[in-house]
Order: structure tokens, then C-alpha cells, then sequence
């Protein structure tokens, strides 16, 4: 039994100087309350510190170290801080320090370059070296299968890894999980046998090599044989070196993890860079589009005078016009005075003209003709021109393109705004990236396409290399068959020498995969018990397992519930950390960070009376909204063994306050 | 009224001017017809200049006549439109120049403001 009895911090986020905790040794309950962001997040994480050198954010991600140091106590120039974990394994005490500083030729540090990091584990009272230390944290508590005990709510996603059949996390953890079970005991014996079991047929061509009768079977035979052991041990470098390019991958995705933040800068200034790129793009084509209009932009310069002239000559056609009606009645007159001169009698009141009339009215034909013929046909002239002239200026003033122009200035302007402010934000981002970080980054990125390459073709590597040794078998078999019919009794020790061998290895591969299918049972039999008494949904009837230890909910129709919701997700993964509770060698301690943020009443009321049966040592960091104290208090009752609150100094200070909320 | 000049043509001040201007026009002949309006808009009077050199001839500078038809209903008595185009664009050249000066790039919407 893993048991924590006390976490100590120092400058570790909000828990400024030296803060402790102290966990009660009897089995129960131990609420921590706090409100957002006074660190019940960071206390999963001093833990997840101490034990693996890991911090993880709510998005799942790595958290560089750095970030962790107390804000203020960074302020008064300490940059350091450490997390101290002691706790009882089996029957010994530990004490597990884990501590990171700057390094000591640096006075301000600002990369992780600039820190160091040092661990410190001493068991009874006695310091372990580095190599030991290390061994003995992963069989204390392997970090692979540390989110079913250090479990953090907002990180629900990390479970279904466990339904993805070819998820390199989902291979990892299930492998976490069977060690910690116990498989690894019984491959480890059939390892052995399987090597006894090439000695006994070793033994079984040399012997067959000893009789005249046998011996080029038996020469045949150790052929082969040593053909297969050559071809099986290419095919188990090929797995060896697949899986560590899958544990590089997965080591390449959590150095990204880490460094995400720089990532998404990096990305977030590509992004920007293409939007600019765009931006150009547009600018481009509308100033093309600008430069067409520009080539009747001299209509809008002029536009004005063109009117003013327009409307000069619209006065002179006027002019022109009435002249000419003018000299049109006049012209009327003059006959009508011919007329009258030619009858001698008015013709309105029908009179007599006399001789001095006569002369009066050839006098008023005489100027009316002088006027008439006086132009010399520049009237008509003018007239012309003027008409022409008001109808090429009136063609220029209907293709005015003024307000397209302005309109195309207007969208060109606002892109170089838009444009503007997108090179602002990319300076702004790479004034803020670490350069360091930054080809960091691009590197990872090209490792992590360049190991899925590789992944890749050892798996295909793989397929080839077991067909190689299937055929080589299958060679094999036959060999012996022919030894078999032409030695008769002869070579009989070391042949059943060979087959109880045989008969061992496939009774330990029948054992080994029983024993999983039974673990595999029992956890999902548990497991599914677990679950019927947290979930407040009577139709849902069952777990069901898969190879990886991936669950399923079942619906009373028997059918699987293939989209589940983030509380049934919660529950599930509940389920399946009390069932490995159950059936691990290991147990140890349940500590929950917002464990109820997504459960309603029924459910949180259920998981509250079910969590003292999965471990004895359970710890819950919650906010009021989550669980109210009184409801927590009237249902653990004696099994509440604890209670802390996180007290607000400021908004980078937090006090870890023994006693509950109501007695601080 | 006579159409008898057939070229149109820049001082070699202008044609650095003009070229200043390119990035704003597809070509020097709707930069010209800018500076043109630019300076007849200003209210010059038409007149004619000396020590260009010939860039257009007036066929391609003003192929539908429609310039010629524009000085022609704007100055009645001008006789040889296009003396008076060479004069106004080269005019309006030295107008622009002094604008790109001070402005550091041409600023379209005030001058057709």
C-alpha cells in the first residue's frame, strides 16, 4: 500500500514559503475546499512534481517548470521551489524531495536552461542513489498509471485513450496497467521456457548429427534452427525498435506538449503570416483595379469645370435658340409686310395702306432682312459647335467613376489597416517567443513527422520478418517429422526433453493469456459493479472491457453506449480506478481534483458514499459549489477524516489552513 | 480650328515626375491625363511650352479625340488643341510634383476631392 502522510511545499504556484499538509494515517476522507484559482490544481500537481518531474496544465499539457515558481517570492528574487512528498510503501517510510533552482552561475534566471532540477529520495531515513531512486518511485507508483490515482477531472479525455485501439497512449498505459496486475511475471517465465525450449532442440539436431542415420537431417535441422533464431531476433529488434520509436513519439508529443505555448505562438504568427499574405493579395488586385479606374480619373479632376462649362454652353444654346425663333418671327413679319404692301390693305383691319405706310413698312422689311442676313451663317455655326461640345461634356460627366475611385481607395485602406494590425500582433508574438523554444519547436515538429515515417516502415518490416519466420517454422516442423519417422527410438531424452518444453511454453501462453482474460474479467466485473452504484441512469446495466482496459458502457438492450457524455466519462473512469484498485498488487492513494464539476446531485451523492470502499486513503480538492460541507459532513460522517481550506492572501498568495471552511 | 500637331512630348524634369507617378497608373499616358486635368482644373489658361521631347504621338495619346473635343468645348479659342494638352500636362507635372513632395506619395482622394 502506497500511502502519502504529508505533502511539504515551498514557493510551489500559489503556496508562498514553506506550507504543509498532513494526511490522517486512518483510512477516510480528507476534503481540501478552495475556490478557483487558490490552487487545488497546483496541490495535484506538487504531487504529480514530486513523484515524475511533471506539471500539467487543465488542457492536459505539460507546464514548464519555470511557470510554477511563486509569482511573489520570483519578485523578492527567489526563483526556486520544491515539493517534499513523504509517504509509506509496503513497510518502509520515504521521504521524496524534488527540487528546482536556478542554476548557480545564474543571478536572473529566464529560460529553463537557466534551472536545474534535483531529487532526493531517502527510505528509512537513508539517501537513495539516482538509478535506485528512480526504480523505486516507478514501482511505488509507475507515472503511467498515476492518473488513475491522481486523478484531475478536467482531464476526463485521457480515459478514453483506452478505447482507441491503436493509440501509442492507450499501448502505453495498458502495458503500465498489466505490469502493475502482474502479467509481466508470467511473460517473463515463458520467456525463460521459450529458451530452454531452443536448447532441448538444439540438443535434438546435434544428437540427430551424431548418427550416421540422421545426421544430414540433423545438420539440416541446427540449420534452421539457427536460421529461426536469427530471424526471431531481427523480428524482436524490429519490435523493440517500433516500440521505442513509439515511446519516442510519445516522449516527442510531450516535450510539444510543453513547449505548446510556443507552438501555438509559432502557429498563431503563420497563420497571421498567410492572413497578411491575403491581405497583400487583395491590396494588390484592388490597386490593379484602382490603377484601371486611375485611367479615367482625369474626368474626375475636371468634373467641375466641366459642369460649369456645360452649363455656360446649355446658356448659349438657349441664347442661340431664341435668336433664332427670334429671327424666325421676324422673318413671318417681313412677309406678311410684303404681302401687304403687294394687296395695299392691311390684312387685320382690312384698310387701305396708304403710300406713307408703304414706306414705312419697306423700310421695317429692309432691317428685318439686314438682321436676318447679318449672321453670315455663324448663328448655324455656333449653334453646332455649342450642341457638340454640351454632348461631349455631357458623355464625361455620365462616366464619372469619382465614387468607385474613392470607394476603391476606402476598401485598399481599410486592408492596410487590417494589414497593419496583423503585423503589430506577428511583432508583438515574436517579441514574446523564445528563441530557443522556437527552433526547438520546429525541430520536434520534423522528429515527430520523421518517427511516424519510421514507425511506419518497421511495421511493415515486422509483417515481413514474421512471415519469414513463419515459413522457417513450418521448415522446421517438417524437418523434425522426417527425423522422427527415420530415427525412431533413437534421439527419444532429448526429443521429450524438447517436447515438455513445447508442451511448457503453450501451457504458459494459454496460462498468460488466461490470467489476463480473468484480470480483464475481474476489472471490468468490478468495475461495472462500481459503476452501477455511481451512476444515477438504472438502464445502464453494465462495463464492458476491451484489450486495452479501455471501458464501454452497456445499455440494459445490450447495446454500447458509443458517445458518452463528459459525467458518464467521469464515472467510467471512476469505475475503472476502483477496479484497478481491487485487483493491483499496487494500491494507493485516490487524490481528485474538481472531481464533481460536471456530476449532478445524484451522481455526486453516490460517488461521496462509494469512495471510501475504493482505497483507504482518499483526498478531494473541491470548491463549495461542488459539494456543500454540511452534505459532505452528514454523508462520510466518520469516515471524514480531514478537512483544509485554501485562504486567499492575495492573488499570488494562498494559506493552506487546517480545519474546514465553517472553522477557519 | 487646327489639329496640326501630331506629337505630345515631356520636359526632362516631368519624365522623372511622371515616373514617380507609375506605381498609381497603368501607364504614363493616364498619369499624363491626370496631371492635365489637375492643372486645367487649377484654372491655367492655355498656352504652349518648349524643350519637351516627344513621348506620344497624339493618335495613341488621344485615340478617340475625345481631349481634343474636351479643349475644344472648354477653350473655344484655342486653335491647336493639342499644344495646349502638352502645355497642361506638363503643367499639371510640375503641379504633382510639389504635391508628391509634401505629401511623400500622390493623395488621390484630395486632389479629386
Amino acid at each position: 500500500m502506497f500511502r502519502i502522510i504529508e505533502i511539504q511545499l515551498q514557493n510551489f504556484g500559489p503556496y508562498k514559503g514553506s506550507q504543509s499538509i498532513v494526511l490522517p494515517r486512518d483510512p477516510g476522507v480528507t476534503i481540501i475546499y478552495g475556490e478557483n484559482m487558490r490552487g487545488k490544481t497546483s496541490l495535484l500537481n506538487a504531487i504529480r512534481y514530486a513523484l515524475f518531474g511533471t506539471i500539467l496544465s487543465r488542457g492536459s499539457r505539460n507546464v514548464a517548470p519555470k511557470e510554477i515558481v511563486n509569482w511573489e517570492s520570483q519578485e523578492e528574487g527567489n526563483y526556486s521551489f520544491s515539493v517534499t512528498l513523504v509517504f509509506e510503501s509496503g513497510d518502509s517510510n520515504y521521504e521524496l524531495t524534488r527540487q528546482y533552482r536556478p542554476k548557480k552561475s545564474v543571478d536572473e534566471p529566464r529560460t529553463e536552461d537557466d534551472y536545474t532540477e534535483e531529487v532526493f529520495l531517502k527510505k528509512d531515513g537513508s539517501i537513495m542513489g539516482p538509478d535506485d531512486q528512480t526504480q523505486q518511485i516507478s514501482r511505488v507508483l509507475p507515472e503511467q498509471v498515476s492518473r488513475f490515482f491522481l486523478f484531475d477531472g478536467e482531464l476526463l479525455q485521457q480515459y478514453e485513450e483506452l478505447l482507441i485501439e491503436e493509440s501509442d497512449m492507450g499501448r502505453q498505459i495498458r502495458e503500465a496497467i498489466e505490469r502493475i496486475l502482474g502479467v509481466p511475471i508470467l511473460k517473463n517465465g515463458r520467456a525463460d521456457l521459450v529458451k530452454l525450449l531452443e536448447d532441448a532442440e538444439s540438443q535434438v539436431s546435434k544428437a540427430a548429427q551424431n548418427s550416421q542415420l540422421t545426421s544430414e537431417l540433423g545438420t539440416q535441422l541446427e540449420t534452421t534452427q539457427e536460421q529461426k533464431r536469427h530471424l526471431e531476433k531481427d523480428l524482436n529488434k524490429l519490435i523493440k525498435d517500433k516500440e521505442t520509436l513509439e515511446d519516442d513519439k510519445i516522449g516527442i508529443k510531450a516535450e510539444l506538449d510543453k513547449i505548446e505555448a510556443t507552438r501555438s505562438k509559432i502557429k498563431e504568427i503563420e497563420i497571421l503570416e498567410e492572413q497578411v499574405e491575403e491581405i497583400d493579395s487583395k491590396i494588390y488586385t484592388k490597386n490593379e483595379e484602382l490603377k484601371d479606374l486611375m485611367g479615367h480619373a482625369w474626368h474626375v479632376v475636371l468634373m467641375d469645370k466641366i459642369n460649369e462649362r456645360r452649363s455656360i454652353l446649355e446658356q448659349q444654346e438657349a441664347d442661340i435658340q431664341d435668336q433664332r425663333i427670334e429671327k424666325s418671327v421676324a422673318k413671318k413679319l417681313a412677309e406678311r409686310f410684303s404681302e401687304a404692301i403687294s394687296d395695299e390693305t392691311c390684312p387685320i383691319c382690312r384698310q387701305e395702306i396708304d403710300s406713307e405706310h408703304k414706306s414705312h413698312l419697306d423700310s421695317e422689311i429692309d432691317n428685318i432682312n439686314g438682321m436676318i442676313k447679318s449672321d453670315g451663317g455663324e448663328f448655324s455655326n455656333n449653334l453646332r459647335y455649342v450642341t457638340r461640345a454640351i454632348e461631349g461634356l455631357r458623355s464625361m460627366e455620365q462616366s464619372n467613376p469619382k465614387m468607385r475611385i474613392s470607394d476603391k481607395i476606402f476598401e485598399i485602406d481599410t486592408l492596410k489597416a487590417e494589414k497593419a494590425t496583423k503585423e503589430d500582433r506577428i511583432r508583438e508574438v515574436k517579441a514574446d517567443i523564445d528563441t530557443s523554444e522556437e527552433s526547438r519547436a520546429a525541430r520536434l515538429i520534423r522528429e515527430n513527422e520523421s518517427t511516424i515515417g519510421k514507425i511506419s516502415v518497421k511495421k511493415e518490416a515486422i509483417q515481413e520478418q514474421r512471415e519469414k519466420v513463419r515459413i522457417v517454422k513450418e521448415n522446421i516442423e517438417n524437418l523434425r517429422e522426417q527425423l522422427n519417422k527415420v530415427s525412431g527410438d533413437e534421439l527419444e531424452d532429448e526429443k521429450e526433453r524438447s517436447q515438455l518444453y513445447q508442451d511448457l511454453v503453450r501451457l504458459f501462453d494459454k496460462g498468460v493469456e488466461k490470467y489476463r482474460d480473468e484480470l480483464r474479467d475481474h476489472v471490468e466485473q468490478d468495475a461495472s459493479d462500481i459503476f452501477v452504484q455511481l451512476t444515477t441512469e438504472p438502464e445502464y446495466h453494465e462495463l464492458e472491457i476491451n484489450d486495452n482496459y479501455g471501458l464501454s458502457i452497456v445499455h440494459e438492450s445490450g447495446d454500447k453506449i458509443t458517445i458518452r457524455s463528459s459525467g458518464a466519462e467521469h464515472v467510467v473512469a471512476l469505475a475503472l480506478m476502483g477496479a484497478l484498485q481491487n485487483n493491483a498488487p499496487l494500491k494507493g492513494p485516490i487524490i481528485m481534483d474538481s472531481p464533481f464539476g460536471r456530476l449532478d446531485e445524484g451522481h455526486v451523492r453516490n460517488i461521496i458514499e462509494t469512495l471510501p470502499n475504493l482505497t483507504e486513503n482518499i483526498v478531494l480538492l473541491l470548491h463549495e459549489n461542488e459539494l456543500d460541507i454540511e452534505d459532505a459532513r452528514n454523508i462520510l460522517k466518520g469516515k471524514l477524516k480531514k478537512e483544509y481550506s485554501l485562504q486567499r492572501v492575495t492573488a499570488r498568495h494562498t494559506k493552506l489552513i487546517a480545519g474546514g471552511v465553517t472553522d477557519v | 480650328m487646327s489639329d496640326n500637331k501630331t506629337t505630345i512630348g515631356l520636359t526632362g524634369e516631368n519624365k522623372e515626375v511622371i515616373q514617380r507617378l507609375l506605381p498609381h497608373f497603368n501607364e504614363q499616358r493616364d498619369a499624363a491625363k491626370f496631371a492635365m486635368a489637375l492643372s486645367m482644373k487649377q484654372g491655367h489658361d492655355p498656352d504652349q511650352i518648349t524643350g519637351t521631347e516627344t513621348v506620344w504621338n497624339t493618335g495613341s495619346f488621344d485615340p478617340d479625340g475625345k481631349l481634343r473635343d474636351l479643349l475644344y468645348a472648354l477653350y473655344p479659342s484655342v486653335q491647336n488643341p493639342y499644344i495646349a494638352i502638352e502645355y497642361f500636362v506638363n503643367q499639371g507635372l510640375q503641379q504633382l510634383s510639389v504635391h508628391l513632395d509634401e505629401n511623400r506619395d500622390l493623395d488621390i482622394l484630395e486632389i479629386i476631392e
